[in-house]
This record gives structure tokens, sequence and C-alpha cells, in this order.
């Protein structure tokens, strides 16, 4: 055995390949090279026989030819067919292999689609803690204690005494407390209220706070604002009409409404800031104005989606998610 | 709150149609919410927020309806006329001021009545308020119409003649007009006679001295109750009603006494009265009517439009301000029913902007200044977490933050933050990780005959800081759940620990941490013994993954193989490589070498991978597994491994002579330090 008969062994392949006509002849010449007693395997067995310093040049040339083989098969196998001939595209009708594809909850999608109108405005996306104490959600946003107006924010407690944030307003007061005016920001989370679960309530829920604040936006500005905004959402038929409303924390306050079907649709509450939530926050009412607005994330995507029930966001059946 | 048109034209005139008129109104801020049409009457379903307690009475709409629309308003003809004499004479006692600042009451002697008038009781009926009997029906008519809960006792089943509006004593009762026993206690506020608790302020009054077919003789009760005590009360006990609404919204103390006088004018034009009494009171009313002074030029400020002067003075007039004006400063005061909302000139700026019409006011596009832009480091690695793990193929789900403290418990995590008062009792506690919604997540798909899925979920766990706000974590967890899949092409596709695995390490690598974890085998009640692998960077743990444990399978009954793996993005966020550098693309082709071993079963493949890597140096590019396996061709206690080899250098192309040697050197250290050997007639060496 030496390097010559590798050369004809070479030689001898290509003949036989050449003749070749059918997958089935490819697979028994394949065999018969490369199989687990072909040719070539004889030949890996027998180097034992050969000394160290043949060994290694034999080997490699041994490997040329191998992978010249391998080569040859798969290049003839394009012209004749491979042997399993299921897998060649002769029914064009057959479906297409699905992919495992990944995709982000429509909550999610929702967010990014909002957050990304308000970032190319100009507004920046912050994070908030959901875990809050009173002063964040309540006393900062104007809401006094023992107050009807805590009702509407009807709240979880903890037993620390702490309180799932009913709200993201909480953000506005983090972030005015940390900085100084100019504030554009949009903070999108989760919310927590005790309501009884239905097809359009739910314990836990997302909402998006924004906030505009410097020293000159006005009321005219937030129309303008959520109006734009309301139009890249839902295309630009949408019209949008400002009806007054209490928050305790805006004044001037409104709740938008959208024209839908034959009628309106509430879409989200929005206001120009409250002097008694730049005073807890330490900015100067007589200096600083703004707007701040909020939105229910779900009720968004049920709109958007015809979506009937809010459950079937936090269901995660596939069947569901699968659609977006 | 129901509004019958029919009643609202008493004290103001209507023009044009319904649906007009609710359009105008709901524009303005009197949301109303339904129309329906009730005989020849309409009734208004209007939304009163809790800032304007004045609109739940026909008159306060009314007045509003005048602000609004300019039409004429017509007051009621209230007035307080000097009364006679009667045989009783009642004292009356506010001790506790802060809960009751003023209480009054008026005797009605010898009074006679039939049926409730026919317009009173369609006018009740009309607002969703059942008809008793004349006295009680009077009490609620002028609650309706003026906003005052009024309360009639029977004088005759009162005991004493000195009423009290105080503070409960501790281990009071009182059996209420609904029938039930009532425990009081020193928060709450009752009104008394001689001999004990005959209502709760401003909640509900008592079986005991409640107005019957029989009663002739009644005390008829007005007051101020403290907004707080009542709504302390009412909740406490559960018990809402029409007056604790309004007594919680605050109602109007100029309008205490005139309601009484208006029952009484009510009950003596519509039945009989023996004799009227003086009025008994006790304290003060809080009236506060308070003066606001408004720069005009704030309005423009705030607004970004300038509305007329001459308007501006309409609107407020019209709302019941009292304006006077110079040419920079408008100075408005405050009539008492609307005093707890107007207290700063932006109470009088969002008066002016709603009643001028919101929908008047020209939309803009602020012009901001730029600020400088920052980024959360968390947002960014959840958006690039989510991002690649959809590129992996998982799906987003998101659960709920609450989850069963007797289900998650058990898994042996001592202590998580609590909520008291939880709307489904069992889910009570804040997750301490995200396995448990994700496992019902999975149990719920299964269930619905999904056999094949992987599922991520980006969110927060909750730890418990002593006292402190809780931590909050931010975390990535992932499932591989399902037997696999399979197609035409293929055949069958296994789901196994390993696909999870490749998607951490590749999570890690994205976020430039692959060199610097290690994969350390660890134990843990959620995973099944000896697939349990914990991450660490350094010292610091990052995550676990596993193949769960049928005890976990068990608690949410998953029938088929789930592997979980969760990560904090915090930690991740915190030791991530920031900057990326790219290699240079190599020059030179790489010589691969396929090599299979047998190896004792014990051999950690990471063990041959390690040596290979040291003894080639920089001329290993790189290690690809092709196969590994046990079985009957195999000799007991061994398995087959193989892979393939890149040797490759940067600098030069590798002759054939030097990847020979160095790769035969390995397999002869390999099979000295390892055992390692060649099966016969496999390699291609």
């Amino acid at each position: 055995m030496d390097m010559t008969d590798l050369a004809r062994l070479q030689e001898e392949f290509k003949s036989q390949l050449a003749e070749v006509s059918g997958p089935q002849a490819l697979e028994n010449l394949r065999v018969a090279y490369l199989g687990r007693k072909g040719k070539l395997a004889h030949l890996f067995s027998e180097m034992g026989t050969l000394s160290r310093e043949e060994r290694p040049k034999f080997g490699e040339l041994l490997n040329q030819l191998k992978r010249f083989i391998e080569r040859a098969v798969s290049e003839k196998e394009g012209s004749v067919g491979g042997v399993d001939s299921d897998f060649s595209y002769e029914d064009p009708t057959l479906p297409g292999v699905p992919p495992r594809l990944g995709r982000l909850h429509p909550i999610t999608q929702t967010i990014r689609e909002i957050g990304d109108i308000f970032t190319r405005l100009g507004f920046e996306i912050v994070d908030g803690r959901e875990i809050e104490t009173e002063f964040y959600n309540f006393t900062a946003l104007n809401i006094p204690l023992d107050h009807p107006s805590r009702d509407a924010f009807d709240t979880f407690y903890t037993e620390q005494g702490h309180l799932l944030r009913s709200q993201t307003s909480t953000v506005q007061i983090r972030v005015m407390e940390k900085r100084k005016p100019p504030v554009r920001i949009i903070a999108p989370g989760k919310v927590y209220r005790p309501d009884e679960v239905d097809a359009s309530h739910s314990f836990m829920f997302h909402q998006i706070e924004g906030l505009m604040v410097d020293d000159r936006t006005t009321f005219s500005d937030l129309k303008g604002v959520i109006h734009l905004f309301l139009r890249k959402l839902f295309g630009n038929h949408i019209e949008m009409r400002f009806k007054p409303h209490f928050f305790p924390f805006t004044e001037p306050s409104v709740d938008v409404d959208i024209s839908w079907g034959r009628g309106w649709l509430e879409i989200l509450g929005a206001g120009q800031v409250h002097p008694a939530v730049f005073e807890a926050v330490g900015y100067d009412p007589k200096k600083v104005q703004g707007f701040a607005f909020g939105l229910g994330v779900e009720r968004i995507a049920m709109l958007k989606y015809g979506i009937k029930d809010i459950r079937l966001f936090f269901e995660n059946d596939l069947r569901f998610l699968e659609q977006f | 709150m129901k509004i019958s048109l029919d009643w609202l034209k008493d004290f103001v005139n209507v023009k044009g149609s319904v649906g007009k008129l609710s359009d105008v109104m709901t524009l303005a801020g009197l949301n109303i919410e339904q129309v329906t049409s009730i005989g020849s009457d309409t009734v208004f379903e209007i939304e009163v927020t809790t800032n304007r307690p004045d609109w739940l009475s026909h008159l306060g709409v009314a007045r509003e309806v005048h602000a609004v629309t300019g039409n004429t308003f017509r007051p009621p003809p209230f007035k307080i006329t000097p009364r006679g004499k009667t045989e009783r004479v009642f004292q009356i006692s506010t001790p506790d001021r802060e809960l009751c600042p003023y209480y009054s009451a008026t005797l009605l002697e010898g009074v006679r009545w039939s049926e409730t008038p026919g317009f009173m009781k369609k006018r009740l009926e009309a607002c969703g308020i059942r008809s008793i009997n004349f006295i009680v029906d009077v009490a609620n008519y002028v609650l309706l119409e003026c906003g005052q809960p009024l309360h009639a006792f029977d004088a005759d089943l009162l005991h004493g003649t000195t009423i009290s509006a105080r503070r409960a004593k501790p281990n009071e009762k009182i059996v209420a007009i609904d029938g039930a026993n009532y425990d009081l206690t020193k928060g709450d506020l009752v009104i008394a006679d001689e001999k004990g608790p005959v209502a709760i302020g401003g909640v509900m009054g008592g079986k005991d001295s409640e107005v019957t077919e029989k009663t002739r003789n009644l005390l008829l009760e007005s007051a101020f109750f403290a907004p707080t005590v009542v709504r302390h009360t009412a909740r406490r006990l559960g018990l809402g009603s029409e007056s604790s609404y309004r007594f919680e919204r605050r109602v109007d103390p100029k309008g205490v006494d005139l309601a009484r006088e208006r029952a009484v004018a009510l009950i003596s034009r519509h039945g009989r009265i023996g004799s009227i009494s003086r009025a008994f009171r006790s304290g003060r009313l809080p009236i506060d009517e308070p003066k606001i002074t408004l720069k005009r030029s704030e309005v423009r400020r705030i607004l970004g439009v300038q509305v007329p002067q001459s308007k501006i003075k309409s609107i407020l007039s019209r709302l019941g301000l009292r304006v006077s004006e110079t040419t920079n400063v408008i100075r408005a005061s405050v009539p008492s029913f609307r005093s707890a909302d107007l207290k700063r000139p932006i109470d009088l700026i969002e008066e002016i902007a709603r009643v001028y019409g919101y929908n008047r006011i020209p939309e803009t596009l602020p012009s901001p200044t730029l600020a400088e832009p920052t980024v959360d480091p968390i947002l960014v690695a959840e958006k690039k977490a989510r991002e690649l793990c959809v590129g992996l193929g998982f799906q987003e789900v998101i659960t709920y933050s609450m989850v069963e403290e007797s289900i998650v418990l058990k898994r042996g995590i001592a202590h998580g933050v609590r909520v008291i008062n939880p709307k489904n009792r069992e889910l009570n506690l804040m997750r301490p990780d995200l396995l448990h919604g994700l496992a019902q997540t999975t149990r719920q798909n299964f269930f619905a005959g999904q056999n094949d899925f992987w599922l991520f979920e980006i969110g927060n766990r909750y730890l418990p800081n002593g006292q402190k706000l809780p931590k909050e974590e931010r975390l990535l967890a992932l499932v591989v759940a399902g037997v696999g899949r399979s197609n035409f092409v293929e055949g069958k596709r296994r789901n196994t620990l390993y696909d999870l695995k490749g998607a951490i390490q590749h999570l890690l690598l994205r976020f430039g941490l692959d060199q610097q974890v290690t994969h350390a085998p660890f134990e843990d009640f959620i995973y099944k013994k000896g697939e349990a692998i914990s991450l660490y960077k350094g010292t610091h743990p990052l995550g676990s993954y596993g193949t769960l444990s049928d005890k976990v399978r068990k608690q949410y009954d998953l029938d088929k193989p789930v592997y979980y793996g969760e990560m904090s993005l915090e930690r991740i966020t915190q030791y991530q490589a920031t900057e990326l550098k790219v290699k240079d693309l190599p020059k030179y082709p790489p010589s691969p070498r396929d090599l299979t071993l047998i190896l004792d079963e014990s051999i950690p493949a990471q063990h041959i991978f390690e040596r290979i890597k040291s003894l080639g140096g920089e001329l290993v590019s790189g290690i690809d597994v092709l196969n590994r396996f046990k079985g009957s061709q195999i000799q007991q206690g061994k398995k087959n491994l193989s892979f393939r080899i890149y040797y490759q250098s940067r600098q030069r192309t590798l002759q054939n002579e030097e990847v020979n040697q160095l790769h035969f050197s390995i397999i002869d250290s390999l099979n000295r330090s390892f055992g390692a050997e060649l099966p016969k007639g496999k390699n291609d060496s």
C-alpha cells in the first residue's frame, strides 16, 4: 500500500462516478467507498502497519481523497437527485417546513408601538417601581388621605404597609424628584387594582404614563401632541374630542375620546400638571408647566385588534398569542 | 346619578333637543352617560366626579346647565319662616365638633298625611328611588332636589328631649333601618337620645325610631357631618347610602337649613301639620367662601390661548362666583357649594377652559428645547433580551405578578411580599420567581393540545426588604416545553435540556458574558437531580436552569417534559461587556479534522475540549460536537463522542504536516490522560 494506490483509487472512483445515472447507483457507489466497510475505511484500518514517519503523510492524502469523494458524490446528487426522493422539490404543493418563530406578546408590541411614536417626538422611555409608598401613589399626586377621590384608585396593600401602584403616575413623581426640567418621559408598566375580574377588567394591567414639563408647554400643546399621537396610532382618519374630567393630579383635566364606529370612545386621560404636584417635587409652579397623560395598554390593544376579553392577555394561550 | 329632565325644568329653561343638551353638557364636563325616556319624562344618567358634589342634586345640575348654556336659572323660593310653639322642646348637643360641626332639627307635631303626591312618586321612581311613605319620600325628594340628606325620627319613639350628635361609646350597638345589628366604635358618629344611639350619623337611621304610617310627631334632622367620619363609618360597616355618598363628598353648608325648611314646606303643602317648632340647633356651619385672585396672563400661559375678557367674566358669574376685575387681575369669590373644589387660580382656569369649550382651544405642537438623551440600562437590556429570545424561537408571555402562596412556599421559599387584601384569596403573594406563572401557562397549553413550545417572560420578582420597599428584580425566564416536533423533511426533533442550554449560552454570548460564566451543577427543589445547573459570574449567581423536577411537575400537573431557566437581567446588565470589539476575519482557511473517541462515561466532554484547546493553543479555532452516544454497540461504562476540531492560524496557512502532527499528539495526550481510545476503523486519521 502506498501513495500510488491512492491515486489509482481516485481514478477508479472517477470513472465509476461518470457511469452513475440514478440515485440508487450513486448511493451504492458512496457506500462502496465511504461506507463503514468501504474501501476507504479499509485503508484507514491498515494505517497501523505503516511506520511512524509514513503515517501522517499517508493519513493526510487519505483524508484528501475522502473529502474529494464526499464532494463529488454530493455534487452528483444535484443532477441525479438524492436517494430519498421525498426531499426533492417534486411536489410544489407540499407546505414549507414551519420555522420555530418567536414572537412578542401583544402588550409588548403595543407598548413598543406607542413608545416609538413618542420617542420620535423626543420623549424618553423610563422604568418605575411597582410596589410603592402612599406618598408616590397618592399624596404627591394631590390625592389626599381619606378622600373620596381615592375611591377611583382602589389599591392593594402589602403586609409592610406599602402598596401596589394603581397607576403609572407614580413615575412622574419619581422622575421629577430626580431631574430638573425639561422633562419628557413615557413610563410603561404594570399597575394593579382590586377590580372584579371580567371581560374588561383585570386586577393587573398595563399603563403608559406620559409627562412633558418645561417652561412653556400649554394645554393647546397637549391637544396637538395627543391628536398627533392618536393619528399615528389609529390612522389619519381618526377624530378626537376633549371632554373635561377630574383627575386630582392634573388641571385642567380631560378625558380624550376618539371617533369609533358611529360614536365616541374614551381612550385616555390627560391634563396640565397640577401645581400641587409641582410643589410636591420641589418645582416652582409659577415657572414650570406642562402636561401629563395616562393610557391603558390593554384597552388600546383590544380596540386595535378587536380583542373582546382582557383575560386573553394573561391566559397566554398560544392559539391567541400566535396570531400576533 | 339620575337626573329627571322634567324636574330640572323647575329650575332652568331647557331649549332644543335632548340629544343636543346632552352633548353640550358632556363636552363641558357634565358627562351624560345615558339618556332614557320614562313616560313623558327623560332621565339622564350623569357621571359625578368627586370634585363636584354640587352635581348630586337637580338644583346643582340646573345651575350647571345655566352656566354652560346661559339659559335662565330659577332657584326654588326657599325661605325660613319663624315658627310657633310645640308641646315639646328638644335640646341639641354637638360635643364632637370635628365629627359633627352642625346639627339642627325641627319638630313637627300632629302631622297627618295620606298618599305621596303622584308627581313626587314619579320623579323619585325616575331617579331610581322606591316610594316608602310620604315622610320618607319627602326626605328623599329634598335629597335629590337640594343634595342635602335629611332624616326623620318618630318623635314619640325617642327617649327624652336631648339629642346629641356624638362619638360612639365603646361597645355601643344599634339596630339600623335595614334590620341589622351594628357594633359601633369610637371612630363612629352617632345620633343619640337620652337612652342611646338612634342613628349612625349620615349613614343610616335606627330601626327603633323609624317613621311609620302611625307616626304623628316627627323630628326632622338636617346636619353637616364631617366627610371623613361618614366615609370611615360607611366603609367600615359596608353601608353605602344616598346619604353617606353625599356627606362623604361634603354637602353645601349653606343648604343645610334651607333643605330642612324645604321639607317642612313640602309636608305642609301636601299633608297637614298641627304645629311646627323653631329650629333646634347646635354648632356652626363651616361656611367657606374663598376669594381667588387670578392673573389674566396665567390663563394664556396655561391654556395657550387668550380667552376674551368678557367671556371670562360671564363664565365665572354664571357658575355662581362673584367677580370683580382690573386690567390684569380677576378677583372671584367662590360660593359655598363650590368651596371644596375651587381654591386656587388653576381651578378658575379649568372652569374658564371647560365652559369656553376645550374643543375651541386650538391644537399646537410644542417647540421643546433639546435635552440630554438618557437611557435606562435595564430597559436596554430588556429590549436586547426580547429580541434575542424572539430570534431564538421563544414566544413571549405575560403572567400575573401575584401568585398562590400555598403552592410557591412549598418549594422551600421562606418568605415573600404578601398582599393583605388580595382580590382572589389565593393570589396573595408577590412572585418570588417566574416559575409559577410559566408553569401554569405551560399546563394550560398542554391541556389545549400543544406539544412543543418555547416560552419566555421578562418581569419582576419581589423580595422582602424589612420595612423598606421590597427589592424588585427584573428577571428573564425561559421554558422549553413538550416532547418536540416533527416535520416531513427531518422527521422528529426532540426538545432537550441542551436546547435550553444553547439558548442560554447564546444569550450570555450576546451580552458578552459567555467566557466569564460558569455552569455549575447544583441541587434545587424545582429541578431534577443531576439536571440542575447554576450560572455564576465569579462568585455572583446569575441564574439557573434545568429539567423541572417530578415534584414541581406534579404540583402543576405537567405530564410532558419541561425545561426551565431563569436569569437576573439586572445582574446581566451589571456585568455585561459594554463594548463589542470585532475580530478581524481569518485570512487563512481552517483545516477540520473529525475525531471519535471512546471514553469512560464519567469523563465530561468539557474536560476533553479544554485539554484540546490548551494543547492546540491559538491553532485550535473551534470544536463542534457531531455526535455522542451510548448503547448496545458500545462497551458497558463507555460512551462515544464525535467532534470536529478546526485547526487554523491567524498568521499563515497551516501545512497538512503540521496539522497532522498536532492532531496526533492531541490524540496521544487524550489517550494518556483520559484513556480515550479510537474506535476501530472509524477515524479518518
